[in-house]
């Protein structure tokens, strides 16, 4: 079966699935940046009391606030710059909905969430590249990265 | 003339003759097989100097909104500089290194493919090694490109069956 179809009947919950950071509108950059660091993920996901999610805050977005705002910007909130058009897809979705997400809208990050609506965990660029790898394991796996480069024609006749 | 025949006893046998070239069933297979790192997209890309300042690169990366620069010294790719460094390495100690040199929180030695290298070995780097930015050289040594996941990606949809 070839990639598009396994990613029309393949379900998200297949595809390789992050903890997610997930911090409250009010918590501060500080915390937000602190937690990516030591998690080493490029974003954390803002919830509101009931745990519901209400976007991401990203590095990119945490570069844009350094220097908009480079004086104070560690004691702002993460819901002064939530990004809230972030995409979430359930764990039963298949996972073309994170592939056309991805594909379409740009989106790095795609949060998971479960039936009721609560997040259990993130995908995105990673995840998606991680299941394409080992849909073709014969020609990703066994490249030598990092090597020298290959001849331009072949040795010999 | 002096006649060259093969050594040994019996016929001269090919080692190869009973090699086949592999045959794909899947077609992505085959482009990410036998296809050159070049058939992906890897324009624009955007160069500084190791000397700009740590401010100047943030701004570069927000205005041009993109999430990584190659750093190049003389035409030659000395790093890599991205949003991953940004935080790790600049964040949290913003105002005593944004008017430093960018080669001081660069990555520096990147993990690079070549032009002669298959479209998998590009996958591979962002896949297996987990490097989201992957510069593309020529045999000279000189930049030509740079790869990312949304380029591997629209490669392979421009494949899907």
């Amino acid at each position: 079966m070839g990639l598009k179809e396994n990613m029309q009947q393949e379900l998200v919950r297949d595809l390789a699935i992050r903890d997610a950071i997930v911090v409250t509108a009010d918590s501060p950059v500080r915390e937000a940046i602190a937690l990516m660091r030591s998690k080493q993920l490029g974003c954390v996901i803002v919830v509101d009391p009931h745990g519901k999610p209400l976007g991401t805050f990203t590095e990119r977005t945490m570069i844009d606030v350094m220097l908009r705002f480079p004086q104070e910007f560690m004691e702002h909130t993460v819901g002064e710059h939530v990004y809230t058009s972030a995409v979430f897809v359930n764990q039963s979705d298949p996972i073309h909905q994170v592939w056309d997400a991805i594909q379409n809208l740009g989106h790095r990050f795609i949060g998971v969430v479960d039936d009721q609506g609560k997040l259990i965990g993130l995908t995105g660029q990673k995840g998606i590249s991680e299941y394409i790898a080992e849909h073709c394991p014969q020609q990703v796996m066994v490249q030598r990265i990092g090597g020298k480069p290959g001849l331009q024609q072949r040795e010999g006749a | 003339m002096t006649k060259v025949e093969p050594t040994g006893s019996g016929e001269f046998r090919d080692p190869l003759e009973n090699y086949d070239p592999k045959v794909y069933d899947d077609p992505l297979e085959k482009a990410l097989a036998e296809g050159k790192v070049t058939d992906i997209e890897s324009k624009p890309y955007v160069e500084i100097e190791p000397e700009v300042s740590v401010f100047r690169a943030l701004q570069v990366l927000t205005g041009l909104k993109v999430a990584s620069l190659l750093v190049v010294d003389k035409g030659v790719l000395v790093g890599v500089f991205t949003e991953r460094d940004a935080l790790e390495k600049v964040a949290e100690r913003y105002h005593q290194i944004k008017d430093l040199p960018v080669r001081e929180v660069m990555t520096a030695d990147p993990v690079v493919v070549h032009e002669t290298d298959p479209p998998a070995a590009a996958l591979s780097a962002i896949a297996v090694a987990g490097y989201r930015h992957v510069p593309v050289l020529a045999i000279n040594g000189r930049v030509v490109g740079m790869i990312s996941p949304r380029r591997v990606f629209s490669y392979i949809d421009q494949r899907l069956a």
